[in-house]
C-alpha cells in the first residue's frame, strides 16, 4: 500500500457547549489533558462537566480529589450545577479521595492508590484534583525532588495511556510555569483564566496544545453558569463558509426610501443607520423588521437600550404583531446581559437565533448600546470585534441593518464613527436641520456599495404610523451645517 | 436508610457476639463507603460531628468509642459485653441517622445513599454477571 495509513483517534465530545469546536473536534480517546489556571478559574467544572457528559455504569470515570477544596464541599456546591447528576454518584462516577497519601508526600503512595483504583473499577475516565497539589507536597519535603515528580508524572501519564483511559490533571499554575514537566507529556493543556476589569470580569480558555486536533488560535471567552460551562468559541471570519449574495433588494418599510437606495436594500448588505437622539432610528430598524416579517421572512432583533418588553411595546406602532410572529416562531428579540459582554456570547446568541427561525433580517439597535454592554477589556478591541461580528452574520447571507448613535451628524464632514464605517455596505445619516424657525430631520444615503442611489436630502417625519419621507431639500445649500439657506424655488414645467 | 445498613449485615442472626461483630462490620462498611468519597479527614470530621449529637443521650457510647491517633474507633463488641446487643444497636442507629442528616444536609439525601449502597450495589451487579 502507498498511501501513509492513519490511525483513526476517537474524539470524545466534551459535553460544554463551543468547547469542541475550540479543541478542532472534542478530546482524542486516552489522552492526557492538563486542565491549568488560577483558583476559582473553573477548571474542577471543566472537567466534571466533560465527565458527567461521558461515565457511564460501563465505562465510569474515577475522580481523585486531593488536598486542598474539602470533597464534601466540593460535592454540596458541584451539584448545584445542571451537569451534575447526583443520581449517577458513584456507579458512573466515583469520588476518590487521595488526601492522605498526598500529605504523608510520598508519590509511590500516591501512585499506588491511583493504580489499584483503575484496576478496581476499569475507569474510561480519570481525573486527579487537584495535581498540582501532590506536587506542591512533595517538593517541599524533599530536598530534590524535581526529577522524582519528572518520573512520577511520565509514569502516571504512561500508565493511565496504557490502562486506556481518557485523564484529566487538574493543576493551579501561573503563566510563568510553563516548563514545568508535565506540560511537555500532557497531550492537551487548556488554560483558564479571569480578567478583571474595573467593574467586570470576564473568563477566558486558552487551547495552548492539542495533540491530534486542530485547535482554535487565541482566547475564548467562556461563562460558568448554573447549567455549567459554555464557551463562547472566536470564530475567525474567514473560517466561515459564506453564502453568495443574490440580486434580491429588500424593501425598508419606510415609505420613500427605497426609492432612494435604489429600489431597497441589496440582499446581504450590512447598513449602518446613524443618527442624533431622538431621531428614529429604532423606528427605522423596527420597519425595517415589520416589512420583512410581512413578506413572510424570520427576523432577529439584538436589544441593547432597553429591555424587551419595552422594546414590544414601542413596536406597537408598526402593522405587524411582534409579540404574535415571535409567539410563531418568526421573531426573535435578545437581549444579554450587559456590561460584562463578549462579542463572542452575542454573536453566538445572534447566530443561534438566526440558525432557529431562518432568518434574513437582523438589526442591532444599536451599536453604542453594544459596545456599552461589553466588558471595558472588549471595549478597546471594538473595531476588530465589530468586523468579525459582522463578517460572521453576513457570511450566512442575513441583512443586517445597525443603528448608530451620533451627538453630532457630520462632525467634521464625517457622516458616521470612523470606526464602524469601514465594514458596512450601505450608510445612512440621519441629522437635525433648523428651517424657517423648525427643527427638521432629514436623511441621506451616504453609500450604498456597487448601488445607485439618491444624493439629495430629504426630510422625514415620524407619524403615529411610523417613519415617512417628506420632500426633498434640492432647493436649500448648506445643509450639513445644520442651517440650511433656500437657494431658490424649482421651477416646474409650467414656468 | 440507617436501619438499612444494620440490618443487611444482621439479618437472621441471634447469637449477640455474632451480631456484635456483624454490627461492627456495618459500621466498618459505613465508613470505608464514604471515607472513600470524602477522605479520611473529611469523614472524621462527619463522625466527630454526629457523636457530639448521639453521645450525651447514649451512656453506652463510653464503651464503645475509642481515641485511637486523634481518630474516633469504635469498638462494638465492648459495648454490646457491658450493654447488651440491642443497646448497642440502638446507638448505632441512632449515629448512622445523625451522619445520614448531616450528610445529606450537605451533599443530598441521595447522594448519601448512593454512597453508602454503592458496595451493596456493586454486589449485586457482580453476582449477576457471574451468575
Amino acid at each position: 500500500m502507498n498511501e501513509k495509513e492513519l490511525l483513526h483517534i476517537r474524539a470524545i465530545a466534551t459535553g460544554i457547549p463551543g468547547l469542541d469546536a475550540v479543541l478542532g473536534g472534542g478530546l482524542c480517546e486516552y489522552s492526557f489533558n492538563l486542565i491549568a489556571g488560577a483558583p476559582g478559574a473553573g477548571k474542577t467544572t471543566l472537567v466534571q462537566q466533560v465527565i458527567f457528559a461521558n461515565a457511564t455504569p460501563e465505562h465510569p470515570a474515577l475522580y481523585f480529589t486531593v488536598l486542598g477544596e474539602p470533597t464534601i464541599k466540593m460535592l454540596r456546591y458541584q451539584r448545584q450545577l445542571g451537569f451534575f447528576d447526583a443520581a449517577r454518584v458513584p456507579s458512573s462516577v466515583r469520588f476518590v479521595n487521595l488526601a492522605a497519601e498526598a500529605a504523608s508526600g510520598n508519590l509511590d503512595a500516591v501512585f499506588d492508590r491511583i493504580a489499584t483504583s483503575v484496576a478496581d473499577a476499569s475507569p474510561a475516565f480519570v481525573a486527579v484534583d487537584s495535581f498540582r497539589t501532590i506536587v506542591g507536597e512533595r517538593r517541599a519535603g524533599a530536598s530534590d525532588g524535581s526529577i522524582e515528580l519528572a518520573h512520577f508524572v511520565n509514569r502516571l501519564a504512561q500508565q493511565l495511556t496504557t490502562w486506556e483511559v481518557t485523564s484529566f490533571l487538574i493543576g493551579e499554575y501561573a503563566d510563568a510555569e510553563q516548563r514545568h514537566p508535565v506540560f511537555t507529556i500532557a497531550d492537551t493543556i487548556l488554560w483558564l483564566s479571569e480578567d478583571v476589569d474595573r467593574n467586570s470580569t470576564t473568563r477566558k480558555l486558552r487551547a495552548v496544545k492539542v495533540r491530534g486536533r486542530n485547535p482554535m488560535p487565541g482566547l475564548h471567552t467562556f461563562r460558568l453558569t448554573s447549567a455549567g460551562m459554555r464557551v463562547y468559541p472566536r470564530i475567525p471570519e474567514q473560517q466561515r463558509r459564506r453564502v453568495l449574495r443574490g440580486n434580491r433588494r429588500l424593501a425598508t418599510g419606510v415609505p420613500g426610501l427605497d426609492e432612494m437606495m435604489g429600489g431597497g436594500i441589496p440582499s446581504g448588505d450590512v447598513v449602518l443607520l446613524t443618527g442624533p437622539a431622538g431621531s428614529g432610528k429604532t423606528t427605522f430598524a423596527t420597519q425595517f423588521i415589520a416589512t420583512g416579517l410581512d413578506d413572510g421572512e424570520s427576523c432577529v432583533v439584538a436589544v441593547f437600550e432597553e429591555y424587551p418588553e419595552a422594546y414590544l411595546a414601542r413596536a406597537k406602532t408598526v402593522a405587524v404583531d411582534f409579540a404574535d410572529m415571535i409567539g410563531r416562531g418568526r421573531l426573535a428579540v435578545t437581549y444579554l446581559r450587559p456590561l460584562d459582554l463578549s462579542v463572542d456570547e452575542m454573536l453566538a446568541e445572534i447566530q443561534s437565533a438566526v440558525e432557529r427561525l431562518g432568518a434574513t433580517r437582523v438589526v442591532i439597535d444599536s451599536l453604542s448600546g453594544f459596545e456599552v454592554a461589553l466588558a471595558p477589556t472588549y471595549r478597546a478591541d471594538f473595531r476588530e470585534s465589530l468586523y468579525r461580528l459582522v463578517g460572521a452574520l453576513t457570511a450566512t447571507g442575513v441583512t443586517v441593518l445597525m443603528t448608530d448613535e451620533v451627538i453630532d451628524a457630520y462632525p467634521g464632514g464625517h457622516f458616521t464613527h470612523e470606526r464602524v464605517s469601514f465594514i458596512t455596505d450601505d450608510i445612512l445619516a440621519q441629522r437635525y436641520v433648523e428651517i424657517d424657525g423648525r427643527l427638521q430631520k432629514v436623511l441621506s444615503v451616504v453609500k450604498m456599495r456597487g448601488s445607485e442611489h439618491a444624493t439629495e436630502f430629504r426630510m422625514y417625519e415620524l407619524t403615529s404610523a411610523g417613519a415617512v419621507m417628506g420632500e426633498s431639500l434640492s432647493n436649500y445649500r448648506g445643509i450639513t451645517t445644520g442651517v440650511p439657506e433656500l437657494v431658490g424655488i424649482p421651477v416646474g414645467p409650467d414656468g | 436508610m440507617a436501619r438499612h445498613l444494620l440490618e443487611r449485615e444482621i439479618a437472621g442472626l441471634t447469637d449477640e457476639a455474632a451480631v456484635g461483630a456483624a454490627m461492627q462490620r456495618a459500621y466498618g462498611r459505613v465508613s470505608e463507603n464514604l471515607s472513600r468519597s470524602v477522605g479520611e479527614d473529611g469523614y472524621a470530621a462527619l463522625l466527630t460531628r454526629a457523636m457530639t449529637r448521639v453521645q450525651p443521650e447514649q451512656p453506652v457510647w463510653k464503651h464503645i468509642r475509642r481515641a485511637d491517633a486523634g481518630r474516633i474507633r469504635l469498638d462494638v463488641a465492648a459495648g454490646v459485653r457491658g450493654h447488651g446487643a440491642q443497646v448497642v444497636d440502638q446507638a448505632l442507629e441512632s449515629l448512622f441517622v445523625a451522619i445520614v442528616d448531616i450528610l445529606s444536609d450537605l451533599i443530598g439525601a441521595d447522594m448519601v445513599r448512593n454512597l453508602l449502597t454503592y458496595d451493596e450495589a456493586r454486589r449485586t451487579q457482580d453476582n449477576g454477571r457471574r451468575q
